[in-house]
């Protein structure tokens, strides 16, 4: 009981101050008990538990870094798409646009091939390949396959 | 007592949301908004057990629409918090039996039946924790300590050594391989060990105690790896000889590159009666 009082020469005994463990009420302290503890009973609305685990994991890994993310004004989980629907619908449109684009930039490669026929030396080396020549389907027609 | 709020949606749009269950509280008792930040929380009450609900829409609440929002952690988590703001809000007043997270009833009749059926265990279990205090402490190890723990002592990695300083290449590398897997469930072994000396340890302090998963690095953020999650119910007038040895347990293993959290008082989600 004495060797103690060495460690604490500033905290009274019985006052319960913690100065060398950390005090952490986290957020994760609180999903993990809300989700996964409690009393269970049946309720009238049935909500499916199964991917509880999965689910713990996501929001886990969601906390872990929100808190950090909060002190530094960063709301990154905004823009993870498995975390929220808000960013999941911001995801489908920005995919929905990347699509576009390529689409357009795949367009204009056609039109340009289209305008320059002559074989580049890419095309040339190409046909010194036996046998390669069969799976390239961008030019079906314009590319003479080595003969057989 | 139905809210105000509830006399205004009308009977079949809201649903109850059940928060817990604690000693009879008069309604007007909580000022806790409810789960959707409105709709105060409010007991509705058999004898001296009260559950605490409020009423929430059921177009948000339906079975189909919730299914879907649990999915949806930025719907999810402000809502996590603000079940356990309530339940907190009326610790306020005495113990309270923590409920599962969305326990949904469709009328004031299906909360009173399962007051009239758990009144028995329930009344019971919150004369048990009247007072007492649910705490949780986590363990992290820094990275290396574990090896640290073994490398030194070890005597058959101390054998294993000297041997493959003196084998030939090709047996040193089997050797080395052998040493490394050794080296791994030794490790495992002795952090088990050292964890459950620590957990009998703080144990002895309290009525109950639990161990739960460890959380994994990526979930709880930290570069220390957690190797005790656990949770305690205390007597309340013990917390504080409790906390200092904690503290005195932090000091002691700081060097082996242990540290301590804690955290609470938490209402007794660990330690709920199970009921059928």
């Amino acid at each position: 009981m004495s060797q103690p009082e060495l460690h604490y020469p500033l905290v009274p005994r019985g006052s319960g101050e913690i100065v060398h463990a950390t005090r952490g009420d986290t957020l994760s302290d609180v999903l993990e008990r809300v989700l996964d503890k409690g009393v269970v009973i049946a309720g009238d609305i049935a909500i499916r538990l199964m991917d509880i685990e999965l689910l713990t994991i996501h929001i886990r890994l969601l906390i872990a870094s929100v808190e950090k993310a909060k002190e530094m004004g960063i709301d990154w989980w905004e823009h993870n798409p498995f975390l929220s629907q808000k960013a999941r619908e911001r995801e489908e449109r920005r995919n929905l646009t990347e699509k576009e684009e390529e689409i357009k930039a795949l367009k204009e490669r056609v039109a340009q091939l289209e305008s320059s026929r002559s074989p580049s030396p890419l095309t040339a080396e190409r046909k010194t390949r036996k046998g390669r020549g069969k799976r390239e389907p961008e030019f079906p027609s314009s590319t003479p396959v080595s003969a057989e | 007592m139905d809210s105000p709020a509830r006399r205004k949606e009308g009977r079949e749009l809201s649903l109850y949301y059940l928060y817990g269950f604690s000693l009879a509280l008069e309604p007007f008792s909580l000022q806790e908004k409810g789960m959707e930040g409105e709709n105060n929380v409010f007991p509705l009450s058999y004898h001296d057990l009260s559950a605490l609900v409020s009423c929430v829409p059921l177009a948000v609440y339906s079975e189909k629409a919730l299914n879907e929002s649990l999915k949806d952690l930025e719907w999810l988590t402000p809502r996590v918090k603000r079940h356990e703001q309530a339940i907190k809000a009326a610790m306020q007043f005495g113990p309270v039996i923590p409920v599962r997270f969305c326990t949904l009833y469709k009328s004031r009749a299906r909360i009173l039946e399962v007051l009239r059926n758990q009144y028995e265990p329930f009344r019971a279990f919150l004369s048990f924790v009247q007072d007492k205090e649910e705490w949780g402490v986590k363990i992290y190890m820094a990275e290396e300590a574990g090896e640290k723990l073994v490398q030194k002592t070890n005597p058959v990695l101390r054998a294993l050594d000297d041997r493959i300083s003196a084998a030939s290449t090709g047996e040193s590398y089997f050797l080395r391989k052998r040493r490394e897997q050794i080296l791994r469930e030794e490790v495992e072994r002795s952090i088990e060990a050292l964890t459950e000396e620590l957990y009998a340890q703080l144990s002895s302090w309290s009525v109950a105690g639990r161990r739960n998963c460890v959380l994994d690095r990526r979930a709880t953020g930290r570069a220390e790896e957690m190797i005790c999650n656990a949770a305690f119910l205390l007597a309340k007038e013990i917390v504080g000889e409790f906390v200092e040895g904690l503290d005195r347990l932090a000091v002691d293993y700081k060097s082996q590159g242990l540290f301590f959290e804690l955290s609470g008082p938490w209402p007794p989600y660990n330690f709920c009666p199970r009921i059928q």
